[in-house]
């Protein structure tokens, strides 16, 4: 009796895992969060930026554009070392990157006259 | 991990639930005593003594299922008061179940109480914090009577964070994060016209710049940013602009053909070309202009100072690559007199310049291949634009620096009485 109950115990659990998932990428959540994360970036609210893309990044951890979005959100907020590890990890996704977003870290980008 | 995090939750569970039915097979094997003997002691069942009476009186839980039922009759009916009142006699007889303020949340929203219906919401969440359907019926108040969105979004958020397979809260999330990004554009669109009619032609034309960015396919932009060129004059960027706004919307043509049929479009060229003989820098401005409106005037230039103009209307992006293209200034360094070569202000100008170069030719790179990117469609979510951006706002960035490095270099040639070359 004991011994069924154990394996009931063991076959419950392990479908239960298996029906509600760890973490379910949600595509369209991260789209939304995103795009207007890139609108916040280009209308200059950073920390909104930031808020967004980081949302868009729970509901897809895989897209390389969104460490983009975010490392420049932090770039331009002064925040070099977050924009690093940001770019860090999107290079780390989508290896072509680097040359692109390396420049992006010099020095020269602040020293506009 | 996280599955196995949840396996021993579940394990957990179960055995409670295990416990559990332990202990009701217990209370099973041993009842409570239902009739006294003569003697007085207790029995069970059969027993031979009299029963006791039993003339209970009617639990509070019985009453508030009346009452609900009652309301819920009254619901049925649309008469919203008398089941609000009901529902709120059923909560008084028993306070802890979270159905009873659900219904009564409903109920006060129907008569447009709404932040009263949150507050019941709220407590309905109290008791059932896991429900993501009152968040999300928190939400809809928010966002739909309220016009509260930001504050809505949240409880989208919280009912998907709960029940990540609720499907209309989810919905409502999404919705709602468009919807305030669409309202920041159109915030946007009234603030560049508002400047626009204060005659504050520069802010205008770098928001409509900001809006183009968001919304390429924006007709209205379009057109209000060649407005806003033509105001001032530049008239080879507002017929581009204006291009533009026809391609997506046909009826702006009589805007287009007024540019170009403008006595002033004849003075473009001249514009351009006066432009031209007073240096490079403003040149590259000009057709900045030409290029930021995406009609991506091509123009050749040639290595001394750009003789030769050639418009024309392309969205080939190698015109960009064209433009930023590097400048050779090492002739500035190279032909130096051997005496100027040791002077140290000008070595440390030098070695400045040639940091600059090769910064510029990182960045041109970068931006050469951001653009093959754009080309190939290879991005999805349209960072590749705000990329493109940043990277010609840092290209400009060190032509600046390095032209204002070439004036200082220039200034050593003077200090030790040499004539700069041309």
């Amino acid at each position: 009796m004991m011994k069924k109950f154990i394996i009931f115990t063991i076959i419950a659990a392990v479908l239960s895992g298996l029906f509600f998932g760890c973490r379910t990428i949600q595509p369209e959540l991260a789209k939304a969060y995103s795009d207007r994360g890139r609108n916040e970036l280009i209308f200059d609210n950073y920390k909104g930026a930031i808020e967004d893309f980081t949302k868009a990044i729970e509901f897809n951890p895989e897209d390389t554009d969104l460490y983009v979005g975010r490392g420049l959100a932090y770039l331009k907020n002064g925040d070099n070392e977050a924009a690093k590890s940001d770019f860090d990890k999107a290079i780390s996704l989508d290896p072509s990157m680097e040359k692109i977003l390396k420049p992006l870290l010099s020095p020269a980008q602040t020293t506009s006259r | 991990m996280c599955y196995l995090k949840r396996s021993v939750v579940t394990m957990f569970f179960a055995l409670v639930f295990f416990i559990f039915c332990s202990v009701e097979v217990q209370a099973q094997a041993f009842p409570e005593p239902n009739c006294v003997r003569e003697d007085g002691t207790p029995c069970f069942g059969g027993g031979t003594g009299p029963r006791e009476p039993s003339p209970r009186p009617e639990s509070n839980t019985n009453i508030s299922i009346r009452h609900f039922n009652a309301g819920y009759e009254y619901e049925k009916a649309g008469n919203w008061t008398a089941a609000e009142n009901e529902y709120r006699m059923a909560i008084q007889y028993y306070p802890d179940w979270g159905g009873y303020h659900f219904k009564l949340a409903y109920m006060l929203e129907k008569q447009g109480r709404y932040n009263e219906a949150i507050q019941s919401y709220k407590q309905k969440i109290a008791l059932n914090p896991r429900d993501s359907t009152t968040y999300n019926s928190i939400g809809v108040i928010l966002f739909n009577n309220l016009g509260r969105w930001e504050e809505a979004e949240k409880w989208f958020l919280a009912a998907h964070q709960r029940n990540p397979t609720d499907s209309l809260a989810r919905d409502n999330l999404i919705l709602t994060v468009k919807r305030i990004r669409q309202k920041v554009s159109d915030n946007t669109f009234n603030r560049a016209i508002d400047l626009m009619e204060k005659g504050e032609r520069a802010k205008a034309e770098s928001l409509w710049r900001k809006q183009l960015l968001v919304n390429p396919n924006d007709a209205g932009a379009w057109k209000n940013l060649g407005v806003t060129l033509a105001g001032q004059g530049r008239w080879l960027a507002a017929e581009a602009a204006l291009r533009e706004a026809v391609q997506l919307d046909p009826s702006n043509i009589r805007g287009l053909r007024i540019i170009m049929e403008s006595a002033e479009r004849g003075n473009a060229l001249k514009e351009l070309m006066a432009a031209n003989e007073q240096g490079l820098m403003a040149t590259k401005e000009l057709n900045m202009e030409a290029m930021r409106g995406r009609a991506m005037s091509c123009f050749d230039f040639n290595e001394d100072a750009t003789k030769t103009i050639r418009c024309a209307y392309s969205k080939d992006s190698s015109a960009t690559i064209a433009f930023f293209a590097p400048r050779a200034t090492s002739q500035l360094i190279t032909g130096a007199p051997p005496e100027l070569k040791k002077y140290p202000k000008f070595i440390e100008l030098a070695k400045e310049n040639k940091r600059l170069e090769k910064d510029y030719g990182e960045a041109c790179d970068a931006l050469q291949k951001l653009l093959k990117r754009k080309d190939s469609g290879q991005v999805s979510t349209g960072m590749t634009d705000v990329l493109v951006a940043e990277q010609k706002q840092k290209l400009s960035a060190i032509k600046n620096e390095k032209d204002f490095n070439e004036v200082k270099i220039q200034e050593s040639y003077v200090d030790l009485g040499f004539r700069p070359p041309k």
